[in-house]
């Protein structure tokens, strides 16, 4: 009972059912106020014409002598209403008509009033009941009085009815008007609490909770589908965070365990000044390693939680590929590889140079360390359709179909960083820069059979 | 050279003190923001090297009120905070120089020199030729000679070279040498840096006696008369 009520008073807070309430009352009234005017309107024409009309014959009557007059006061008498006259001397004594008595209250020239009075129905015996009456009384010539009266009955009868109709016609639209607003109401009210619903779960930490559409495209589909992107990316950029610290975890421990055995090792005996000076270089070394991976884990995070790019600019990706190209011209012909660079002119892409230039020296790294000391690097720009292809290409041995499968897989399903430091790592900073830019990496074939690994931009 | 060190973390600021004092420097230590504002407005320091997160007053705030009091002693900035957007902030802020943290100890001890080079000599900034011992380089003609014999260099080693004999003496480290010559913001994992350095050194040192360009293994590089 409690909780019905509780679910009523709810019902009534609800927007909907306010504005149905109110629109219910204010049609309700306009309606009455309509209905009213016209009953009025109709009412003063009706009697207009009726006050018109006694007027006339009163004065008609007045205008004939006596005798006539009461002659055809006796007829119009046996032929009953709905007129009816009353002729009497100037004292006020019946003389004549179906007209009984003097109604009470009515004044000689005056206006039609409205009076009761008993009259003689043609056929049937003695008086009859007071019936409501429309009269107007007038003062002969020869002193007597003549009362014109007409049954109002009917009118009022119709007025009544009409009335009646009205007030039917108001309490049907008012209800109907309240049960529109209740129902639309307590729709609004179940698509709303589905949403709330949704949103708790969420807020209780679900996120993958998502608000179901009615499939109508209406404003709440509308608003689920917004509400459902936001939460997609709300999702999307708590699982790289989650990520980042599995990775942090998985990458960074195994090393950290490394630098703490060595460092208690180192400690367990007394040592020579040159063993603590190889060991803290040592040290130095790792760490420095560590900061490396950690750098690169935050910024594929970051990449992945959408925050990096935060202004993206125009940029030319020649005059961004060309210095780090010379970077790694000079040690790559100081090993004696052959290092050529070909970058197409004018192709620009929107966004941020130094990440752009980050992913190009990590392929490269990767291409000087894994194809082999003597085999041959190309730096390769070029148009695609609408696209840009920024490839690094080797002449080293290449990668397997299956393994060029599962490092591209690995990167799309997010599980980026989860490889071994220095290889994988780098190629997942590349796959994360290209995403960020609306691209992909792409590893293949090179037709001399080594690897190509390409990040394929969409042209700005 | 009198430095002020503006670290709210203890073990860290001491560990500056320490590692800056050996290197002969003067050192100074504030603990927060209020304090390190008023030393560096009263005390005379030749570089400030402010910590960008501090309590009670900010890195960027010192920064900015010590460039509207009309202050011009060169700050170095550090944080942890390294993305792009980040640097320019506190570059644009007032800063000459931004380290991210964590950085290495050599480091930051070239990049405090380079400052305090760069507000002693703003005189002589732009010559047309540059001098370290008979190795010559003509800015307006991007010529070099060394004892009036011509070098011939690629665009990128000519730009590389000019940074060398801009701060000819001073230890240059390789993070310096990419975010000048190279333009980038990355340590890659080779070594690229060296390879460029033999290549530079091969063209200006081979033929002659006395080697000008020297590695400080580990630290960086240095061009100069003395080894």
């Amino acid at each position: 009972m409690r909780a019905r009520l509780a679910h009523w008073r709810q019902l009534l807070r609800t927007t909907a059912i306010r504005l149905a309430l109110r629109y219910a009352v204010l049609q309700t009234l306009l309606l009455a106020a309509a209905l009213a005017l016209t009953l009025g309107l109709a009412h003063r024409y009706v009697a207009g014409q009726i006050e018109t009309s006694l007027d006339n014959e009163a004065a008609a009557l007045a205008a004939l002598p006596m005798p006539a007059l009461m002659r055809r006061l006796e007829a119009s008498a046996e032929a009953g209403g709905p007129r009816y006259y009353l002729l009497t001397d100037a004292q006020g004594r019946y003389l004549a008509g179906g007209l009984l008595a003097w109604p009470k209250g009515l004044r000689v020239d005056g206006r039609m009033q409205r009076v009761a009075g008993r009259v003689r129905e043609a056929g049937e015996p003695g008086e009859s009941e007071e019936l409501p009456l429309q009269a107007r009384a007038v003062r002969h010539a020869s002193g007597a009085r003549l009362v014109v009266a007409q049954s109002a009955e009917a009118a009022e009868a119709l007025r009544d009815d009409v009335l009646a109709a009205a007030i039917g016609v108001l309490a049907l639209t008012g209800t109907f008007s309240l049960l529109l607003g209740f129902t639309l109401g307590r729709q609004w009210l179940a698509r709303i609490a589905a949403i709330n619903r949704t949103a708790g779960a969420i807020a209780a930490g679900d996120l993958t909770q998502r608000l179901a559409a009615s499939g109508r495209g209406d404003e709440f589909d509308l608003l689920a589908s917004h509400l459902n992107d936001m939460l997609a990316r709300i999702e999307a950029a708590v699982a790289g965070m989650r990520d980042v610290s599995d990775n942090v975890a998985h990458d960074l421990r195994r090393p950290l365990a490394r630098l703490k055995t060595r460092i208690e090792v180192l400690l367990e005996a007394p040592r020579t000044n040159d063993e603590y000076r190889a060991a803290l270089a040592q040290t130095l070394a790792d760490a420095d390693e560590l900061m490396r991976t950690f750098e690169a884990l935050l910024t594929i995070a970051r990449l992945e939680a959408g925050g990096e790019i935060v202004a993206p600019r125009r940029i030319d990706l020649a005059e961004v590929a060309r210095p780090v190209a010379d970077l790694y011209a000079a040690e790559a012909e100081d090993g004696g590889r052959p290092f050529t660079v070909e970058l197409a002119a004018g192709l620009e892409v929107m966004g941020e140079p130094r990440l752009v230039a980050q992913a190009l020296a990590n392929l490269l790294d990767n291409a000087m360390k894994y194809a082999g000391a003597a085999a041959p690097i190309a730096v390769r720009l070029s148009r695609e359709g609408r696209q840009a292809r920024l490839a690094v290409i080797d002449g080293g041995p290449g990668l397997s179909d299956a393994d060029k499968q599962r490092l591209i897989q690995r990167f799309a399903r997010g599980e980026a960083a989860r490889s071994q430091p220095g290889s994988g790592l780098g190629l997942a900073l590349v796959a994360a820069v290209a995403r960020a830019h609306g691209g992909a990496l792409q590893l293949r074939d090179a037709p001399a059979g080594g690897l190509e690994a390409a990040i394929v931009l969409p042209l700005a | 050279m009198k430095l002020l060190v503006v670290e709210d973390d203890a073990a860290a600021a001491s560990y500056l003190r320490q590692g800056l004092t050996e290197a002969g420097h003067t050192v100074d230590v504030a603990h927060d923001g209020e304090a390190g504002l008023h030393l560096a407005l009263e005390g005379n320091y030749d570089v400030l090297i402010l910590d960008r997160m501090l309590p009670r007053r900010d890195g960027l705030a010192i920064v900015r009120m010590l460039r509207a009091d009309g202050k011009r002693t060169p700050v170095l900035l550090i944080s942890a905070l390294g993305q792009v957007d980040q640097r320019v902030e506190g570059l644009r802020a007032g800063g000459d120089d931004y380290l991210v943290k964590p950085y290495a100890f050599s480091e930051l001890l070239a990049r405090i020199e380079a400052l305090a080079r760069r507000a002693q000599a703003p005189a002589d900034d732009n010559p047309a030729v540059l001098r370290v011992a008979d190795l010559e380089l003509d800015l307006e003609r991007r010529r070099v000679t060394r004892a009036g014999r011509l070098i011939r260099l690629q665009p990128r080693e000519l730009r590389l070279l000019e940074y060398l004999m801009r701060r000819a003496g001073r230890v240059v480290t390789r993070t310096m040498l990419l975010e000048q010559v190279w333009d980038l913001h990355f340590d890659p994992q080779t070594n690229v840096v060296d390879s460029q350095i033999s290549r530079l050194r091969a063209k200006i040192d081979r033929d002659f006696d006395r080697p000008l360009l020297h590695t400080l293994r580990g630290i960086g590089y240095r061009l100069g008369d003395e080894a």
